[in-house]
């Protein structure tokens, strides 16, 4: 509780909270930064789970899109985070989005590197193997939790 | 036009559900993961970015986009029957129209002269500058959608 209240008296959460345009635009950078790591990362899933019959390890390049977006939303998320730091940090919704996002960032890190390993020869008839498809819909499926945990965070107290 | 939106049964529904409006918006947010996942992959493999990837692949990613368009045109149209009147005075809501309408005839100019030339590329050739051009004004007004977007709720600016 002590570093919550640290943090929202920080000059950073004072920042944020304070002007009226940066709280707005970093809530912007958070939506941007959601929209090319989700996206991506929703476009490698759904090419594992057999949605395309195109090349996949060309995607690899996008990693560096993925991590990049990583970083502004997670950036722009403390950013917010500490504008009300003890709210959100006891808000039930906010906790599932930050389970949600760490589940779903480790088995999109999982698939990546099974993807960028072995996906050069998933090319054919065949498609990925089950596995690598299991974790793909579970990772996808976290993201899409994770966006639903964050949104209702405004709404429930 | 305003109050005949307000009397439409839509509207009402909108209103009348607590939970309808915090859900379309959740299903906004994964539209907009969607279109721009996808817009991201094209436009940046025409800016070079990865050329390893052929350039016909655009063909199978297109459909994505359209698929997170649809879902957003949908949820926002219902956002706009649950209250007219906020939205269409608001300056950012404008905004981000404009960006989307200026987004779609720059997609327009994309299908009509480059689209159907994709699957004559070479997998690893290099767009020329004209239609490198034309993915960075993509990304560009993507980018700025979503900043108005989010703009919209704090409109007017205190």
């Amino acid at each position: 509780m002590g570093l919550l209240l640290w943090l929202e008296n920080s000059s950073l959460a004072d920042a944020v909270r304070s002007t009226t345009w940066v709280y707005p635009w970093v809530n912007a950078f958070h939506s941007v930064g959601m929209g090319f790591l989700v996206g991506v990362v929703f476009m490698i899933c759904l090419r594992v789970l057999g949605f395309g019959r195109f090349p996949i390890a060309p995607l690899e390049k996008y990693l560096l899109v993925v991590r990049s977006a990583f970083v502004l939303s997670l950036a722009t998320g403390i950013s917010l985070f500490s504008a009300e730091a003890p709210r959100f940090f006891f808000s039930p919704t906010f906790q599932i989005k930050a389970l949600l996002i760490v589940l779903g960032g480790v088995t999109a890190w999982r698939l990546f590197k099974i993807v960028f390993r072995d996906g050069a020869g998933w090319s054919g008839a065949g498609g990925a193997p089950l596995a690598a498809k299991v974790i793909a819909g579970v990772s996808l499926m976290c993201w899409v939790g994770a966006i639903f945990a964050g949104r209702m965070t405004a709404y429930l107290p | 036009m305003i109050e005949w939106i307000q009397n439409t049964w839509l509207s009402e529904t909108m209103i009348s559900l607590q939970w309808a409006f915090p859900i379309c918006e959740a299903l906004h947010f994964v539209g907009l993961c969607i279109l721009m996942g996808s817009i991201a992959v094209i436009d940046l493999r025409l800016l070079g970015f990865a050329r390893s990837l052929p350039a016909r692949v655009i063909h199978q990613l297109l459909p994505w986009a359209w698929i997170g368009f649809g879902l957003n045109l949908i949820t926002g149209t219902l956002f706009y029957f649950s209250g007219p009147d906020f939205y269409y005075p608001n300056t950012a809501f404008r905004v981000k129209m404009v960006l989307i309408l200026l987004a779609g005839l720059n997609a327009l100019w994309f299908q009509l002269t480059v689209n159907r030339d994709l699957d004559s590329w070479p997998d690893d050739a290099d767009a020329s500058s004209q239609v490198k051009a034309m993915a960075g004004i993509s990304l560009g007004l993507w980018v700025a959608v979503i900043c108005f977007g989010r703009f919209i709720m704090y409109w007017p600016p205190i």
